[in-house]
């Protein structure tokens, strides 16, 4: 009989015996689930091979109706028999491995290729094992099921803080560090789960939390970008004064304040800079983001304001992130080490 | 056959070994891994723990312990956040877990609640709604009155705040400002707010 066969073949036959003690042989389900192994059985035994099986209709109802007799009510523990005595009663290692064999087969090529190493580790155990009892407990004393799951992520995350070199995040860059961190540390399954989603959760909030930061602090040389771009259409030069009066009152900054903002300057160095088109450095002749910031003011900001009186710098000079108030100068620190609220069960 | 109880002896103990590294994420998978170790201690044979997990709904536990953890440590990351219905949504979890008898009931109610949950749902859209608000109370405060800039905020204010009170009812200026997941998004104090808070109130 083809080797893929009977692992499926006797997979089938393990859950019919399993669930003969605790359902009772007259159970109907119970009865068809033998009858139509035995079907199968003799297919398998005429050279049937995997696809002969499986597109044979009594195979889709076997499978159907194993699954049914999970949720068949079990007779009360006095009507059960004794449970199936045939040898030890332990199934061969082959049993519980075969879904592993199917999974890896279902995958496509290229999965195939990076998941290999997992599953010839778990095809190894098979081999090593015996029987389901010794398989089943090498497989977790091994770890590789962690494994399985783990350093794909922690693949993953490095490849987005790898890409991130171009796109100049910090939370970004925070999030993979802190997840990656996460990750390694973890010992099970469960604690993969709750920190994958943990960390993103919280890296959720950073990320909006830091586009509303930068649109704040960004204001004034948005202003004066759009009377750049567009020319000195009155709207724009009305938002301009208007943001010019309204800034200093909500944080207590101005033009040159926002110049020596950590946070904005990761930006404008790193992001707007390095975007800006070559044709429009050439015709303003700035080599760098410090002379395109002071050809901003001085041709697009300054003569806009130069007849508005010098707005007071009244506004509330902090911020607030994860529900506690720093100084605004803090934002990039900030985002670079989060004070991030501790999230553990008890 | 006494090696082989021990090798299933194993096959919990490595478990409980491991979340008991870190017990507050997998409580009830320690308290199941420590009663069928008990259970193992009562057995002389591997055929009379066959008996006992055949008796006992195939170690449905074991499926229930793991489907728990996972929800209770959703629930504790939710309410850590402040996301009231998505936590809400969790325990509703916890108890569809508790009612299931077999492993298909287990796995087929999850599945319906997720079909059916709108909790989760309502609260991801209402964050969002929020979020459009939050950035056209700048926007307005930020473009000058009667321009076809605070025309478009203005408009975008209507959009987000109709799809935030669709979402969340109670929506409002003091919703905003103390719901956390609402307002852990941006960065104002409260002096700050209260400076943008005539915007709000101004269109809404």
């Amino acid at each position: 009989m083809d080797p893929v066969v009977k692992q499926m073949l006797d997979g089938f036959s393990f859950s019919i015996k399993n669930y003969q003690t605790s359902l009772g042989p007259d159970n109907e389900k119970l009865q068809r689930s033998k009858e139509l192994l035995e079907k199968l059985l003799e297919k398998a035994e005429q050279g049937a091979d995997v696809t002969a099986l499986s597109t044979d209709p009594a195979f889709s109802e076997l499978g159907g109706l194993v699954g049914q007799l999970a949720s068949e009510p079990p007779l009360p523990p006095e009507q059960q028999g004794a449970p199936d005595a045939e040898g030890d009663g332990v199934p061969d290692a082959s049993v519980p491995a075969a879904g592993y064999h199917m999974a890896y087969r279902a995958l496509p090529a290229e999965s195939q290729e990076k998941q290999h190493k997992y599953y010839q580790r778990i095809f190894d155990i098979e081999a090593d094992a015996g029987d389901a009892i010794t398989f089943n407990t090498l497989l977790q004393e091994d770890g590789v099921l962690l494994e399985m799951s783990r350093e794909p992520l922690i693949e993953e995350a490095e490849k987005v803080l790898e890409h991130n070199k171009k796109i100049f995040s910090p939370t970004v860059e925070t999030q993979q560090k802190s997840t990656i961190a996460a990750y390694q540390q973890v010992n099970t399954v469960a604690e993969l789960e709750f920190e994958g989603t943990k960390q993103a959760e919280l890296s959720n909030v950073e990320h909006e939390w830091d586009g509303c930061y930068l649109k704040m602090i960004g204001i004034l040389p948005e202003c004066a970008q759009a009377i750049e771009a567009h020319g000195p259409l009155p709207e724009l030069i009305a938002k301009l004064q208007h943001c010019y009066r309204f800034f200093p009152r909500l944080c207590g900054m101005d033009w040159d304040d926002v110049f020596r903002d950590e946070r904005y300057l990761y930006f404008w160095n790193n992001v707007f800079w390095e975007k800006m088109p070559a044709v429009k450095k050439a015709k303003y002749r700035v080599t760098t983001p410090e002379g395109y910031r002071d050809v901003l003011k001085k041709q697009f900001f300054d003569p806009f304001i130069k007849d508005e009186p010098v707005p007071e710098k009244s506004g509330d000079t902090h911020l607030r992130f994860w529900r506690q108030e720093y100084p605004i100068s803090k934002a990039k620190q900030l985002l670079d080490d989060p004070p991030r609220p501790e999230i553990e069960p008890e | 056959m006494s090696d082989l109880m021990e090798v299933q002896r194993r096959y919990f103990a490595v478990q409980l070994e491991r979340a008991q590294k870190r017990p507050g994420v997998q409580q009830n998978k320690i308290a199941d891994c420590e009663h069928y170790l008990q259970v193992l201690d009562g057995c002389a044979a591997p055929l009379d723990f066959k008996r006992y997990v055949q008796q006992h709904s195939n170690m449905l536990s074991t499926g229930k312990a793991e489907a728990k953890d996972r929800y209770t440590n959703l629930a504790v990351i939710y309410d850590k956040l402040g996301q009231q219905k998505k936590a809400e949504a969790n325990r509703r979890r916890l108890e569809i877990i508790d009612s299931a008898a077999t492993h298909a009931e287990l796995a087929q109610q999850l599945e319906e609640f997720e079909n059916k949950d709108k909790l989760t749902e309502q609260e991801n859209k209402a964050i969002l709604a929020a979020s459009g608000v939050w950035k056209a109370v700048f926007g307005l405060a930020t473009e000058p009155k009667g321009t076809a800039g605070y025309q478009r905020e203005k408009a975008n204010f209507a959009t987000y705040h109709k799809l935030a009170l669709e979402t969340d009812p109670e929506f409002s200026w003091e919703k905003l400002v103390s719901y956390p997941p609402y307002r852990d998004r941006v960065v104002y104090t409260e002096q700050q707010l209260e400076l943008l808070r005539p915007f709000f109130e101004e269109v809404c």
